[in-house]
């Protein structure tokens, strides 16, 4: 092991982040974003996103600490330090064992999320089982390479990415309404943090850099790329939102399930080749949501070997285990509501390991820091 | 040991993947429904009877070649139902193939349906994601069905007839383009209301009458082509069909206006920033005088002015009537007033004011600025 590590490039990592951070949630974004907020939902994202920096300046901050580690490896010598491994170990396993779980159950609704998109919208006859399975396949053919391979779809696939954000604004500003977006007016400080909180499963798949800054190449700007793959998350997600309130007002916003396609089915522009443009765009999205779901998935499998300390063969016999607990997970809201209901519950669970956890470890790692420069000066000025 | 995994992967990827589709149906094995009616069914209370057209490719392609007379193109059936989906169903049973959506483009609703409110029929078109959010809902006036029966001999399938009317309408600015979904927005907006095109139809023809308004999925009433017109012009800057007016001091002699550009103003100012809110719309409208039926002895300088004075009142006078019947016998307000006060106004107004009792009572006022601008290829 440990061959491929120090290998992802500066623009690499600009691509996983966002790719993992970009997923299915932007499809119901303008729904959730202004069900509170009303006119000016386009600030939930905005806020969220706040919530995001801090974990992620925490990353960024630990892997400057740890150059070349991931948080499976530094995670035990911020909390016992070099002297006492052991007890670092035991400190780090039920975090570890919490971000696993967390990646565990994202992976599983992500998916679930994207058959229920094909499945109410396009293949309608489809069983949901069909869709996932062919997803988690593909998922699984990935999981059988070296690190190498995700990188590389990560970069292939990102320039698509920029399709729908440019796209989306252009081809319905023809049916904009800009005075859905006034007044600007903030009725309670409160609803505004509750759909910050709500909405923040917009932004996970930034947790994932705890392994990825870690095995970047030497060198490689890591805060550079935080600050750019979440301003550009930022951004798309609030052009899609305001798309979304300025097209059908913040009220029709709450009928539509996936309001974003239905924004898409609405835009009517002539000389597009193309008469239904959503199935353009679920060709994309379905890309966004298969980066995002790969990711995840290679990322808890890979997290798992590298604390392991195994090889390749054993991360594509795991690939393969979880497997069938994933398919079963992902299968377990019986409807659309239970769906919503559940990743709700996931979302208030996601700040632990997501949030909590990055900064945790940036605090008591500052705090470390400044005791041993303390004993380092205290032993100059011993000399 | 490697290559083994990666050739199983790719082997079970395979044989998911290349299956074909899981619903897979040809083109051919659909029926597309190209319109869809709603009307009530007499003597029967609850129940809709739905018709729907469907074209037939194979007479649609015959016809060109061998000029086979006016053979219908188009298959028309009805069926009567509880609700839009049993009648759906009920149709079903009598076709070979499955009926499909996707491609229907207009949605013709009676008058007796749309004044009895049409929440219950647009529940189904909410739900189906295969309809499309731009097809046109149409109120008829009527029985809605002749819309879907009636033969244009000018064309094969009376809803693609139908279609290029509002279109180059909607191109033309006479006629409003007002989609599904903009009816659905409409009526989930708290601060609008929605409308719809209103058709009359016989057995050879089709025609627009203007627009039907509503009020809360109930239509309460509709506006001439003339109001409709000049709706159009304050609400969507549209410019409106050709304005003709009686010449004063002739003997039958009149004036033909036609406007080119539209710029519309809405001023929601409080006098001296204390009194009650009210609306002002300014509309500038810019065009020709492209038919003058008696002959004018003066300047063409005192012409123009004239002229400008006389269409502006006529204007006035319209947008004036429009205002009293939306305010006063409909309680309808399709200007979207309501959305440009809550975004303006939302503190000093809004949130003190219900807008669905106040929308009677509010002052609205209109001040047209005609600007003539050339006469054609005559003189004067």
């Amino acid at each position: 092991m440990g061959d491929q590590r120090g290998s992802i490039s500066t623009w690499q990592l600009i691509a996983i982040l966002i790719s993992s951070i970009i997923g299915g949630a932007i499809l119901t974004l303008p729904r959730t974003a202004s069900a509170e907020l009303q006119e000016v939902g386009w600030l939930g994202p905005i806020a969220s996103g706040v919530i995001a920096f801090f974990p992620l300046m925490a990353m960024v901050y630990l892997s400057k600490q740890y150059p070349g580690l991931t948080f499976v490896e530094y995670g035990p010598l911020v909390f016992g330090g070099r002297r006492y491994p052991r007890l670092g170990n035991i400190l780090n396993t039920p975090w570890m064992l919490m971000f696993l779980l967390f990646q565990f159950l994202n992976t599983a609704m992500v998916a679930r999320g994207f058959g229920e998109i094909i499945v109410t919208s396009i293949l309608l006859d489809t069983p949901l089982e069909a869709i996932l399975l062919t997803l988690f396949l593909m998922v699984l053919y990935l999981c059988m390479h070296e690190l190498e391979v995700l990188v590389r779809v990560n970069e292939l696939l990102f320039p698509i990415m920029f399709v729908p954000i440019i796209i989306i604004p252009y081809v319905t500003i023809n049916s904009a309404n800009w005075e859905n977006l006034l007044p600007l007016h903030i009725d309670s400080w409160q609803s505004l943090a509750s759909t910050a909180f709500g909405t923040f499963m917009l932004y996970t798949g930034f947790e994932l850099m705890m392994i990825y800054f870690g095995l970047a190449m030497p060198g490689s700007r890591i805060s550079l790329v935080a600050w750019s793959g979440l301003s550009f998350t930022v951004v798309s997600y609030v052009l899609t939102t305001i798309a979304g309130i300025v097209v059908f007002g913040y009220e029709e916003l709450q009928h539509l399930i996936w309001p974003t396609l239905e924004m898409v089915k609405t835009a009517r522009r002539t000389g597009w080749i193309l008469e239904r443009l959503e199935a353009a765009f679920l060709t994309i999205w379905m890309a966004s949501i298969f980066t995002t779901f790969g990711n995840m998935y290679y990322s808890m499998v890979y997290a798992i070997r590298l604390w392991l300390k195994k090889g390749i063969r054993f991360q594509r016999i795991l690939a393969l285990i979880f497997f069938i607990p994933m398919f079963y997970v992902s299968l377990w809201p019986q409807n659309i509501v239970e769906f919503f209901a559940f990743n709700e519950k996931l979302t208030a669970f996601c700040y632990l390991p997501t949030v909590f956890f990055p900064i945790l470890l940036a605090v008591i790692q500052a705090i470390r820091s400044r005791f041993s420069q303390q004993a380092i000066e205290n032993k100059k000025g011993g000399t | 040991m490697a290559k083994g995994w990666v050739r199983l992967a790719v082997l079970c990827v395979c044989v998911f993947l290349l299956t074909g589709c899981w619903d897979r149906r040809e083109l051919e094995e659909r029926t597309s429904v190209l319109a869809i009616a709603v009307d009530m069914v007499e003597g029967h209370e609850g129940l809709y009877r739905l018709t729907v057209q469907i074209p037939i490719p194979l007479k649609i392609a015959g016809s060109s070649g061998q000029g086979g007379g006016n053979a219908d193109a188009v298959k028309i059936m009805s069926v009567t139902g509880r609700t839009i989906l049993d009648a759906n169903n009920n149709l079903q049973i009598r076709l070979n193939q499955k009926l499909f959506l996707g491609h229907t483009r207009v949605l013709a609703v009676s008058e007796e349906v749309a004044r009895k409110g049409i929440r219950d029929i647009m529940d189904t078109f909410r739900r189906e994601p295969q309809i499309r959010r731009l097809l046109w809902p149409i109120v008829v006036k009527g029985e809605a069905a002749t819309l879907l029966r009636f033969k244009p001999q000018l064309g094969q399938i009376p809803v693609v007839f139908l279609m290029d009317l509002i279109e180059n309408g909607a191109k033309m600015g006479t006629i409003p383009d007002q989609t599904l979904g903009d009816y659905f927005s409409q009526t989930s907006n708290k601060a609008m209301q929605p409308f719809l095109n209103y058709v009359e139809a016989s057995t050879t023809e089709v025609r627009w009458r203007g627009v039907a308004v509503f009020s809360d999925h109930k239509m309460v009433g509709t506006l001439n082509a003339v109001q409709s017109w000049s709706f159009l012009q304050l609400r969507n800057e549209e410019r409106g069909g050709d304005v003709i007016i009686p010449l004063p001091g002739t003997n039958n002699g009149y004036v033909t206006f036609r406007p080119h550009f539209v710029k519309t103003r809405l001023d929601l100012k409080r006098r001296k920033n204390k009194g009650p809110h009210a609306a002002m719309f300014s509309c500038e409208l810019e065009g020709d005088i492209v038919e003058v039926t008696a002959v004018m002895k003066m300047p063409p300088e005192e012409f123009i002015r004239q002229m400008q004075r006389l269409i502006k009142k006529e204007m006035d006078k319209r947008a004036k009537k429009l205002f009293h019947q939306l305010q006063k016998e409909y309680n309808s307000d399709v200007l979207k007033l309501g959305l440009a006060l809550r975004a303006h106004h939302y503190r000093d107004y809004w949130q003190k004011h219900d807008w669905k009792k106040d929308f009677k009572n509010f002052p609205i006022d209109v001040d047209y600025t005609i600007k003539i601008r050339r006469l054609g290829m005559e003189m004067q």
